[in-house]
């Protein structure tokens, strides 16, 4: 991805979350001018972001959304409820944009109807304001602030073959407010299969008026031509409404594009391009106008000029479109000297150019190529866009305190943009009438000094050699204008440039990637060191040199310490604040709550105890789901509240903190609680638990019960927390991080959910057992402890075999019969077994296996690809030695 | 090498236009309000000012009268924003911007400007 796009995703994130914290802030405190302007300028921010990737349906939701913003602002709303459940819709909307840019690198073309809904429904807010109904609003949006890119297309030559005079109707609708669409539609490949006749939908698209068809992929040769394979691309342009091609492609949304088209697109002139009379003089005294603004005397000349061409020219019918233009859009001037333009080129006129300067332009790329270092058209037209901007700057008023200042920027401005041109002898008297200004402190000796120079674009257009020449020979008596412009100004200030005064940023924003790799490195580095002692061992038992064994182990040490406090430095930077996903919770206990009719206060404490990005990232929607039983079936009603003698707001904390070296997140609710004796009731009635049970669980065991797979209390399953899936997918998800999960409770007064993690996951102690010449690893926080448990005192109960370990009867399982192989444990000289006792949930099971080897600390790396699918294994290690260590998990096995 | 100073509040916006100024060759400071912009003003002397004008602390608008009025510099500044209103225009040239520009800028076109107001010859 293009680091600009990295850039523009991170900052849109940002800016999306303080968009949501500030709309918070509101609700709260709906008067705070300061919230609110904060809260303008992130979105115009974001706004103007986008603009740079012209991701339209972004765009729209976002300049609906300033301009409700704007509105409350200027006082002309008041800010309410609805537009905080609008806005933060929207941004939502917003959100899942991002997402798929930062999926796809663009947005789906599927979106534009949900945008346009979106802007819609922020516009209705603003209501008549504008005097736009939404829907106008939102859509006619397009053409002025939110330019839509034209699309250069295959074909859109022969858009010039249609009749002037429809063009031209066209073009005079499109302007006065009518919709002008290009629909691109590109019809599935198997189309042709699906029933759908792409050329019957094409010519159903109403008040169309131009069509063409072009393959999308150059053909392939005859004999390997798929003909039932649709190639095909479509592109039409209508007069239509959106809403009816919208409802004529409702089937299938993804296969069409619909782009607002310029109207200018239209104006192609067309003719006979031979004859006439000559041009040149025409040309210029036309540009002269447009400078000046006089429109009715560009009319009156191109009115002549018509009249002696004949009108089946070419040259006569782009000065019909030049006489309409001016008269439907009397304010496009760009357009115009376009138009000019073209006339003198006898060439197309160049819409692209003022609406896709992008795109490279065959006709000035020729130039720079033929003359070298010219001045193009377009540093023409900014020169007279920056004369243009001098004149208004000194036609404001005289009044204001830095007057002296703008004076010295206009001449300092006028100053460049003539050495620019290589015109360098109006300098001086440029410099006198900057003098009178300031002394007389007034604009007027510069606008006089302006409307001294000659006809502007005479005066503009250089003459190339002499250009050129004046590059090569800087004139030396080039006398300092205005401050900090001129060459010598810059010599005395070189020691204090810009890049001596750089100072470079305090943080930085790493890619995630790239701290995985460090920690696989760091991981490979660690697996790397420990093949030292055994290089050790070996020196000293099979060459018998003791000397460098111990050498060897010394540096060990040293290679040791260091390999660990840059295992440790790594695990500092992958550590995060568990912020990252607090930070969500407002919004989220805003929202339920509301939809569930519940008044909740949210108190979040600890965000900024830091864990292992993993462990923060595993947490988070564990941590959903609870908050979300809790406001669904934890907190009452108001109304039940207060019938319980409770406050009527619900009160729900979530609490982080850290001991040790596990992290510990507290979520609490003075909700009504759980019965323990409904659960068991529950379990049972579902199966879960048989009669016996039933009868023997504890209240805290039964309690535990709303952990079982497939167990729901929720009498009416919401929308909210779940459907059967409850509290046993939230334990596995913690679980899979080695973390734990408990939950007290009591009823009428509240549940308590407690989860331990640990502070990172990224070395896992493992010990080592053997089995069939094999060796496979098993997680030590699982293992209880190692015993050789004599043969004889294994008895077989209930075809299971079983042994009393401290009192306690303990089921035994070989390990062989775990992994489908068909060799048996064996016994050691004494005849006793050597049993892994682990722990798995709150009970003890005993794995048979050949023989115990040492713990070692090992990277898990998680299996991928084909091995994924093995559940038995939490993943794969590689030891000092180079081989391979499996890691059991015994949750899975057994 | 001539050097530009940027001043936005947008990160992105930043990198974008700093994207094509150093491409054309030009040295670029940034800044990310008015009040920052105003300190590197004072420390160094920069050939253009690209200024933004919503910007929180102190705006384009605010950065600029304060350059004009206290002497700071009179080297040209180029206004960007995203309001295509005529009001804007004429707000942005009162407060001492030589130029105002609605954003997006393309490259091509902001590069013609530059070059003008730099004083620097041909494309």
């Amino acid at each position: 991805m293009n680091p600009l796009l990295e850039q523009f995703l991170s900052e849109a994130r940002e800016l999306l979350q303080g968009i949501a914290e500030k709309l918070l802030q509101l609700e709260k405190d709906p008067d705070s001018t300061l919230t609110m302007n904060e809260l303008f300028r992130l979105v115009h921010t974001l706004k103007g972001n986008s603009g740079l990737f012209e991701f339209y349906d972004m765009i729209r939701v976002l300049h609906a959304g300033e301009d409700l913003l704007d509105a409350v602002r200027d006082g002309r709303l008041n800010f309410s409820q609805l537009m905080a459940d609008r806005l933060l819709d929207a941004m939502d909307f917003v959100v899942l944009l991002i997402d798929e840019i930062e999926a796809n690198g663009s947005i789906g073309i599927n979106h534009g109807q949900s945008s346009v809904q979106f802007a819609d429904s922020l516009r209705q807010l603003i209501g008549s304001e504008g005097g736009e109904s939404a829907e106008t609003a939102s859509i006619s949006e397009d053409n002025s602030s939110v330019a839509v890119k034209p699309m250069i297309f295959p074909g859109f030559d022969s858009l010039g073959e249609l009749p002037e005079e429809l063009l031209m109707n066209h073009y005079r609708h499109a302007v006065t407010g009518g919709h002008l669409w290009l629909v691109e539609y590109t019809p599935e490949e198997e189309c042709f299969y699906k029933g759908e006749d792409p050329f019957f939908q094409i010519r159903q698209i109403p008040e169309a008026f131009w069509q063409s068809v072009q393959s999308r992929e150059p053909w392939s040769p005859l004999i390997e031509l798929d003909a039932y394979r649709c190639n095909l691309a479509f592109h039409v342009l209508t007069t239509t409404t959106s809403e009816e091609l919208l409802e004529l492609f409702r089937y299938t949304p993804e296969q069409i594009r619909i782009v607002k088209v310029p109207a200018m697109m239209l104006v192609l002139p067309q003719g006979d391009p031979n004859g006439g009379p000559v041009y040149g003089d025409f040309v210029t005294d036309a540009l002269g106008l447009l400078q000046n603004g006089d429109i009715p005397a560009l009319q009156a000349i191109a009115r002549t000029m018509l009249e002696l061409s004949s009108p089946s020219l070419w040259v006569s019918s782009a000065l019909r479109w030049l006489l309409l233009l001016l008269e439907i859009e009397p304010d496009n001037g760009q357009a115009h000297r376009i138009l000019v333009e073209s006339l003198r080129t006898l060439t197309p006129p160049d819409w692209l150019t003022i609406y896709n300067p992008d795109d490279p332009d065959p006709v000035a790329e020729q130039k720079e190529t033929t003359v070298n270092n010219a001045f193009t058209e377009s540093d023409l037209l900014a020169f007279n866009d920056i004369m243009h901007a001098q004149r208004e700057i000194l036609s404001q008023p005289d009044s204001d305190a830095w007057l002296q200042g703008r004076l010295s920027s206009v001449a300092a401005t006028l100053a460049a943009i003539h050495k620019s041109v290589g015109r360098t002898d109006v300098l001086p008297s440029l410099d006198e009438a900057l003098t009178l200004a300031l002394q007389d402190d007034k604009a007027a000796p510069l606008l006089a000094w302006l409307d001294s120079l000659e006809s502007p674009l005479e005066k503009v257009v250089p003459d190339v050699h002499e250009e050129i020449a004046e590059i090569e020979l800087p004139s030396s008596s080039l006398e300092p204008v205005g401050n900090g412009i001129s060459e010598t100004d810059t010599e005395v200030k070189f020691g204090r440039r810009a890049e001596d005064a750089y100072t470079g940023p305090k943080t930085l924003k790493v890619d995630q990637v790239k701290i995985d790799r460090l920690m696989g490195l760091i991981g490979e580095m660690v697996v790397a060191k420990n093949s030292l002692p055994y290089l050790a061992s070996r020196a000293e038992n099979q060459y018998g040199v003791r000397e460098i064994a111990r050498e060897i182990k010394t540096q060990y040490a040293v290679i040791n310490r260091i390999a660990e406090e840059m295992q440790d430095a790594i695990m500092q930077v992958r550590m995060m604040p568990v912020s990252f996903i607090f930070q969500r919770f407002p919004r989220l206990v805003r929202d339920i709550s509301r939809k569930l009719g519940k008044d909740v206060t949210l108190i979040l404490d600890g965000e900024d105890t830091e864990a292992d990005k993993n462990i923060v990232e595993a947490l988070a929607d564990p941590l959903i789901h609870i908050v979300r039983n809790s406001l669904d079936h934890g907190i009452e009603s108001p109304e039940v509240r207060k019938a319980a003698g409770k406050p009527k707001v619900g009160r729900l904390t979530i609490r982080a903190s850290q001991e040790a070296d596990r992290v510990y997140i507290e979520i609490s609710d003075d909700g009504k609680g759980i019965n323990a004796q409904e659960i068991k009731r529950k379990a049972y009635e579902k199966g879960v638990i048989d009669e016996a049970t039933m009868e023997r669980l504890s209240e805290q065991d039964s309690l535990n019960l709303v952990f079982a797979a497939g167990f729901s209390t929720a009498e009416v399953i919401s929308d909210l927390s779940g459907r059967g899936v409850g509290m046993d997918v939230v334990r596995s998800a913690i679980e899979k991080v080695n973390g734990t999960i408990n939950l007290e409770s009591e009823v009428g007064k509240g549940t308590r959910i407690r989860l331990s993690l640990p502070l990172s996951m990224a070395v896992t102690n493992v010990m080592i057992v053997e089995f069939d010449n094999q060796i496979f690893g098993v997680p030590m926080d699982m293992v209880v402890e190692t015993v050789r448990v004599p043969n004889k005192t294994i008895r077989t109960i209930k075809k299971h075999l079983t042994t009393v370990l401290r009192g306690r009867i303990v089921p035994l399982l070989a390990l062989n019969e775990l992994l489908g192989m068909d060799t048996q444990p064996r016994a050691n000289e004494e005849n006793e077994m050597a049993t892994l006792v682990v722990r798995i949930n709150d009970e003890h099971v005993g794995i048979m296996v050949d023989d115990f080897r040492e713990t070692v600390d090992i990277i898990l790396k998680p299996m991928a690809g084909i091995l994924g699918g093995l559940g038995g294994y939490s993943g794969s290690a590689l030891l000092g030695d180079g081989s391979v260590l499996m890691v059991l998990n015994p949750k899975e096995l057994i | 090498m001539k050097h530009i100073l940027i001043v936005d509040d947008a990160a992105t916006v930043r990198m974008y236009h700093r994207n094509i100024l150093e491409s054309a060759g030009y040295g670029v400071e940034e800044a990310v309000n008015g009040i920052e912009a105003l300190e590197k003003a004072l420390q160094t002397t920069f050939d253009l000012y690209v200024v933004d004008i919503n910007m929180p602390k102190l705006d384009g608008y605010g950065f600029l009268k304060q350059m004009r009025s206290q002497e700071i510099t009179q080297t040209p500044a180029l206004m960007v924003s995203t309001e295509a209103e005529a009001s804007d225009r004429q707000r942005a040239f009162g407060a001492g911007a030589n130029l105002y520009l609605v954003k997006p800028v393309k490259p091509e076109v902001l590069l013609s400007y530059v070059r003008l107001l730099l004083g620097e010859a041909g494309t």
